[in-house]
């Protein structure tokens, strides 16, 4: 549920607002509103109350739960936008132009409304999508309240195909960063699409790693279309929607962001998603919060285990002891437990000299720090570096800027060859 | 005095009145007869004469040896990128979290230096005399210079100015090492004025009467936190910077500066060493190896190899066609630029004198770009 409290006491708590209190019966009488909006039949409401959805999705401070509210309390939404400013209790965080708007759109006709935002939208090569399409994604079904009206750039199929969210951290160490690239290179093989939220660090690392095994990848952003934040993964924003990807978000074209929109998108990534894998999250993350919506609206959840003495691995761990989710103790198990395939063919490189073989040997059973290679290879610590910096420029190991050595999936592809070769 | 000297003698005897100059070469033991008679005596070893060794000991301040290197445990990378930075006098950055060893690592540098040879002494000594710093009774120095000024240190400060012309830092740290740690607190013009006598080893100060120009040939050794609150990539400990001022904060140190150090290393947290692994080897092995690496260098092109131009490095005769066809692929696959390209080949050469070898191998070349910014991870 998304966290919102109350503020002052003109407003009752958000769950009493979804359901109306007995004793007051909603003005429309049908006694429909009693059990949110989620429940209303959509089909009844019929598309013809579409273009009033997307204006009454526009009104400032307006999210899915205020929407059901008002949506539950007049029927329609075309019925809503001719209360005006009556609507203004219902609004769960007004903004300073909410009044504002709320009374503009009141003489407006929600036609010209919509009309001039699916123009915005398609000047970026974006669609609209509200609840009452049948384009809608199916997965949203269970997000309770679930967002009215979504802005989608790209392919509308990658939202409705089987997917598995990866979440994380921004602040991602190495390790997270490797192992978010493992699963989102063996999901996107597997061909699973793969949803995260485009930040920098864990979601950026699966979005790529899905980009690079020929996958698809959808991007939940926090922020219009036309300004894809964070703005330098503008360009990984444009490569997903390319290549059979998508961008999906609940912000409006033009809309700057706040606090709140980061919430709303680690909701929708839950709800997009089948399953939800946690990669690195320390003890507040938003990554936390997409976890505990996963759990809420019943989807399965999975978390990588780190070190208990990393702080980026906090919530992960804990996730795992609470018995929140299922530890991920490997690729293979996690595609397993996913009922995919996991598929192996990846290319083999070229040969090594003794000591990169001894350093990537090293790194495929174990990551490691310059100290731990040290000890684990007993090559002196310039060979060390000297090796370390041909696996990189080979592909073959990386750090992501940190201490600690991985070998990348080029190097684990090439792990039965290089066996082969030691037997003979 | 030093002919005899590098003649393989270990006493002299001399006059009285020259006794002060003679003791200027050091390795020999200087003795002063007043006459002929006391000569014999000292020789046959009936009236041995006083060792004169006042001068020497006058001529101090010596830079004070520092720690031990051995005091460093772990980090076996910073060791060996500092012993190569000292090696071919190349300029090092050392990034890490506090309590990673970084200042303890620049403390014990001076200790790893070679002395200075006689002609560089005299133009030490001459900027020191110019600076008013110098001891009258103790007229040249010997140890190479260590300075380390703090890091509010003004731009004039640090390279000279003035209305009479007064070296700054960085032609006190001629033939020496420029110690900078903390080195994204120095404000930023002062770091500006740095890439002159970097690039060109001097210092022009523009005067009304004209410009003057000081040597400041100083080898720079620097050290930083990776972001302000210093535990970025730190695994035990949240980093509480945010996104922009961590990166405002690493961009404080210019892609033109960044371009000029040779060797870039990123210390990480001293875990996963075993003790038997981590204690290396102690200052004056280090030392040793660093003086046979002078050595090499030396008598092969006559100077170090931070001192070699692009054209004379990438010669045949100093790093060689197969060598460098390595660097120019292994560069370009790891986008490494072209100037930083020439310094990895002369940290690659620095590192094969280090290992005693005549030719530039691939292993040298990797080892060489490994030190390099982003590049190599």
């Amino acid at each position: 549920m998304i966290g919102v409290g109350t503020r002052g006491p003109r407003r009752p708590p958000a769950d009493q607002q979804l359901h109306v209190p007995a004793g007051s019966p909603p003005p429309n009488g049908d006694g429909r509103a009693k059990a949110g909006w989620h429940d209303l039949d959509l089909a009844a409401v019929g598309r013809d109350d579409r273009a009033a959805w997307v204006a009454l999705s526009l009104i400032p401070g307006m999210g899915p739960v205020s929407f059901g509210t008002i949506l539950a309390r007049h029927g329609t939404a075309r019925a809503a936008l001719r209360a005006g400013e009556a609507l203004l209790p219902l609004i769960h965080r007004p903004g300073p132009d909410t009044l504002q708007a709320l009374r503009r759109q009141r003489r407006q006709r929600p036609e010209v409304v919509c009309a001039a935002v699916e123009a915005a939208v398609a000047r970026v090569g974006g669609e609209i999508l509200t609840a009452l399409d049948d384009a809608y994604p199916g997965s949203l079904a269970q997000l309770d309240p679930r967002p009215p009206v979504l802005y989608v750039a790209g392919s509308l199929d990658a939202l409705q195909g089987a997917s598995v969210a990866i979440v994380g951290t921004r602040r991602a160490s190495g390790y997270g960063r490797s192992v978010a690239t493992d699963i989102g290179d063996a999901l996107a093989r597997a061909g699973l699409v793969v949803v995260s939220g485009l930040a920098v660090g864990i979601d950026a690392e699966a979005h790529r790693a899905a980009l690079e095994a020929g996958g698809r990848s959808v991007a939940v952003l926090p922020s219009p279309l036309d300004r894809v934040y964070p703005p330098r993964h503008t360009r990984l924003a444009d490569q997903l929607r390319s290549s059979g990807g998508a961008l999906v978000t609940e912000v409006p074209p033009g809309r700057a962001i706040g606090r709140p929109d980061f919430a709303r998108r680690n909701r929708l990534i839950a709800g997009l998603a089948q399953s939800v894998v946690v990669v690195e999250a320390p003890d507040r993350s938003g990554a936390l919060l997409t976890a505990s919506i996963a759990l809420d609206i019943g989807r399965e959840l999975y978390a990588v285990p780190g070190p208990i003495d990393a702080v980026a691995s906090r919530g992960c761990n804990r996730l795992i002891a609470d018995h929140d989710a299922t530890i991920v103790t490997s690729t293979g198990s996690l595609l397993q437990r996913l009922g995919a395939r996991f598929d192996d063919g990846r290319p083999s490189v070229g040969a090594l000299s003794e000591a990169e073989g001894l350093v990537v040997g090293s790194l495929l059973q174990r990551s490691a720090s310059i100290e731990e290679l040290l000890v684990s290879t007993r090559l002196p610590v310039g060979a060390i570096a000297s090796a370390l910096t041909l696996l990189e420029a080979r592909g073959l190991a990386t750090s992501y800027g940190g201490a600690t050595f991985h070998a990348t999936l080029a190097a684990r592809g090439r792990g039965p060859a290089r066996r082969q070769r030691a037997h003979a | 005095m030093d002919a005899a000297r590098r003649a393989g003698c270990r006493a002299t005897i001399v006059a009285p009145a020259a006794v002060s100059e003679a003791s200027v070469v050091s390795g020999i033991a200087v003795h002063g007869a007043p006459t002929l008679r006391a000569a014999i005596g000292h020789l046959s070893g009936t009236t041995p004469l006083p060792r004169a060794g006042t001068e020497r000991s006058r001529s101090a301040p010596e830079a004070r040896p520092g720690p031990d290197l051995a005091e460093v445990v772990g980090q076996s990378l910073a060791r060996r990128a500092l012993e190569i930075a000292l090696a071919g006098r190349h300029h090092l950055f050392m990034e890490g979290a506090p309590g990673t060893g970084k200042s303890l690592l620049l403390a014990a540098a001076r200790g790893l230096q070679p002395g200075l040879d006689e002609e560089e002494s005299i133009e030490v000594s001459r900027i020191y005399s110019i600076a008013g710093l110098l001891d009258r009774s103790a007229p040249v120095r010997r140890a190479r210079p260590v300075r380390q000024p703090h890091h509010t240190i003004s731009a004039q400060a640090l390279v000279g100015g003035g209305p009479r012309v007064k070296p700054g830092e960085a032609s006190l740290a001629h033939r020496g090492l420029l110690v900078l740690d903390e080195l994204r607190h120095f404000r930023s013009d002062a770091l500006d004025v740095l890439r002159q006598p970097l690039e060109a080893g001097a210092i022009t100060v523009a005067r009304v009467e004209g410009a003057v120009t000081l040597p400041a040939r100083f080898q720079l050794l620097a050290a930083a936190n990776p972001c302000p609150c210093g535990w970025r990539g730190s695994r035990r400990r949240p980093c509480t910077c945010d996104e922009g001022g961590a990166r405002r904060y690493a961009a404080r140190v210019s892609g033109p500066l960044r371009d000029r150090v040779d060797l870039w290393v990123s210390m990480g947290e001293p875990t996963g060493f075993r003790l038997a692994e981590a204690v290396g080897d102690r200052s004056a092995t280090v030392a040793a190896r660093i003086a046979m690496a002078w050595a090499a260098q030396r008598e092969r092109q006559g100077s170090l190899n931070s001192d070699l131009s692009a054209i004379a490095l990438l010669g045949d005769g100093i790093l060689g066609p197969r060598a460098r066809r390595t660097l120019e692929r292994e560069a370009s696959r790891l986008a490494v630029n072209p100037r930083r390209t020439v310094g990895a080949a002369r940290v690659a050469r620095t590192i094969a004198d280090l290992d005693g070898r005549a030719t530039v191998a691939a292993a040298h070349i990797m080892e060489a770009l490994h030190y390099q910014p982003g590049a190599a991870r």
